[in-house]
């Protein structure tokens, strides 16, 4: 009898435990991106990006704005000025067509830009970089996209460092013996 | 009978102009394996990254491919022989926490420490063989997570999208739904579908998924003044049979999804339709409008190489989208933070 019991939940475990795992698997439903405090900075659902960047989508309006995010901050870019001393209109590069409207994060307060004047030709003669430093060179002449602060410094909302929370959805089924 | 001819004419008037197929949106991009079980939800462009939770409450990130699913880090020992304690590298992709995936049970190694500079002397390859390699980098502790994904999984794996709303031909205006993130639109304010942004593609061009009425998942490439889609041409005039390139054959969006290309400016959907040859190609089509020569080394026209021809498979874009296209973002996509 007591051999008939054992070997029913022998074969109980066998046919109920995962074959080889001692852990289940789930399916990931959310993959958040948080700050650290805890504040969500956004969703980066389904995971994009890539090379040490997880991509969070903000918008204004109806303005997409993408931010690039590293567990130490914001991804910042630079913007380029048709004046010396980083004076005069505010621009950003704009070689790269007109699928999205352009914004850039700039700055030691990721202040954000938003595209506000068409693609043209401008001459750019100085350049404030990402950490916020004015570069005066020699003038340039390409294609830019006037930009506006829109009044929102990023790194006064989110403190970094940033880490990535996922939350788990229905249990992934085992493949059938 | 009336009834009947008006039937016939209203198909007639909604059939697409010269596609012999219909168009479908696509709500997901998802990954399933052979027995066609879910794997997971990608990301839609070129990220082929899985996302699972384990009972443990472990993240692991998941890198798919057509044979296989591996992980996102290099797996090293303290030892020779891959003995002594397991660590992991940074994953190329900066997520936190590496994983690796090793073995032809699909063993799965996380992360559980910190990075910090340590000297390895082996490492675990993806096949299960261990070399004896010696490097000094950023290591992290690694533990077995419990998992064997052979366990839940079978490759082959496949790419396919999930056919939503079906896609009116000709200039019809949709606004944006209450659930949208990102959309593309085409020159008539009708949506191509949704995206969503990359660091690689963004803002130069949006990926968007697309289902045909046959099930084919075609992976849109679309750059702000045209669909994307290379197709060279044995004449100098991009005339005649189309072809592709055999390389972007065999990386077709990691063989994941069917390979097709877009051939001329309606945009004709093309399959290959034979073998891999060697050819010489004197012009290609990227789309653009612009037929581009091609010359060799020596400024000689004409490029050698191995290209596979192609057939339409009855569907032309130029029926349903009309360039030059722009992102719009919608309410499923966060606002900014609003100023104090």
């Amino acid at each position: 009898m007591g051999l008939l019991v054992g070997a029913a939940a022998l074969l109980a475990v066998a046919l109920l435990a995962p074959a080889a795992a001692a852990d289940t698997l789930f399916y990931a439903d959310r993959l958040t991106v948080h700050d650290a405090n805890g504040r969500m900075v956004g969703s980066a659902w389904p995971a994009s990006g890539g090379m040490n960047v997880i991509i969070v989508e903000f918008r204004r309006g109806s303005t997409p704005v993408i931010v690039g995010v590293r567990p130490d901050g914001f991804i910042r870019g630079f913007l380029r000025f048709p004046n010396a001393g980083c004076t005069g209109q505010p621009l950003v590069d704009a070689f790269w067509g007109e699928l999205y409207r352009y914004t850039a994060v700039v700055g030691p307060r990721s202040t954000v830009y938003v595209q506000s004047g068409a693609v043209r030709m401008w001459t750019k003669r100085s350049t404030l970089t990402a950490d916020g430093r004015c570069n005066d060179h020699e003038p340039s002449r390409d294609l830019a996209a006037a930009v506006t602060a829109i009044g929102v410094n990023l790194a006064d909302e989110f403190m970094p460092p940033f880490t990535t929370r996922t939350t788990a959805g229905a249990a992934v089924p085992l493949t059938a013996p | 009978m009336t009834a009947g001819i008006l039937f016939f004419v209203g198909v007639l008037l909604l059939a697409p102009a010269a596609s012999a197929q219909g168009l479908f949106r696509s709500d997901a991009l998802v990954l399933y394996d052979s027995t066609g079980k879910t794997v997971g939800t990608l990301s839609q462009p070129g990220n082929l990254e899985v996302v699972f939770r384990t009972g443990a409450g472990r993240t692991i990130f998941v890198v798919a491919r057509a044979a296989s699913l591996n992980g996102n880090a290099n797996l090293y020992f303290s030892e020779t022989g891959c003995s002594g304690s397991p660590f992991l590298t940074r994953a190329d992709s900066g997520r936190q926490p590496s994983s690796h995936i090793s073995g032809p049970r699909q063993t799965v190694h996380v992360q559980a420490g910190e990075f910090g500079r340590r000297r390895m002397q082996s490492a675990l390859l993806a096949d299960g063989r261990c070399v004896d390699s010696a490097r000094t980098s950023d290591f992290a502790r690694a533990v077995p997570a419990g998992i064997d994904l052979a366990d839940y999984f079978t490759p082959p794996f496949q790419l396919r999208a999930t056919p939503g709303e079906a896609i009116p031909t000709g200039a019809v205006a949709e606004p944006l739904d209450p659930t949208d993130r990102l959309v593309v639109y085409d020159a008539n304010g009708k949506k191509v579908g949704a995206t969503r942004a990359d660091g690689v593609y963004a803002p130069a061009a949006a990926v968007v998924a697309v289902v045909t009425a046959s099930g084919m998942t075609l992976l849109l490439t679309v750059d702000d003044s045209y669909l994307s889609g290379q197709a060279y041409f044995e004449s100098t005039d991009c005339t005649g049979p189309p072809f592709i390139f055999d390389d972007g054959v065999g990386d077709h969006w990691a063989n994941l999804v069917p390979v097709t290309t877009l051939v001329g400016p309606r945009r004709a959907v093309h399959a290959p339709s034979g073998n891999a040859a060697t050819r010489t190609m004197s012009s290609v089509d990227y789309g653009s409008g612009e037929c581009y020569i091609l010359r060799n080394r020596i400024g000689i026209v004409g490029q050698t190489g191995r290209f596979v021809p192609l057939e339409p498979i009855g569907l032309e874009l130029a029926d349903y989208f009309t360039p030059p296209f722009t992102v719009r973002a919608g309410r499923g996509t966060r606002a900014l933070p609003t100023p104090d």
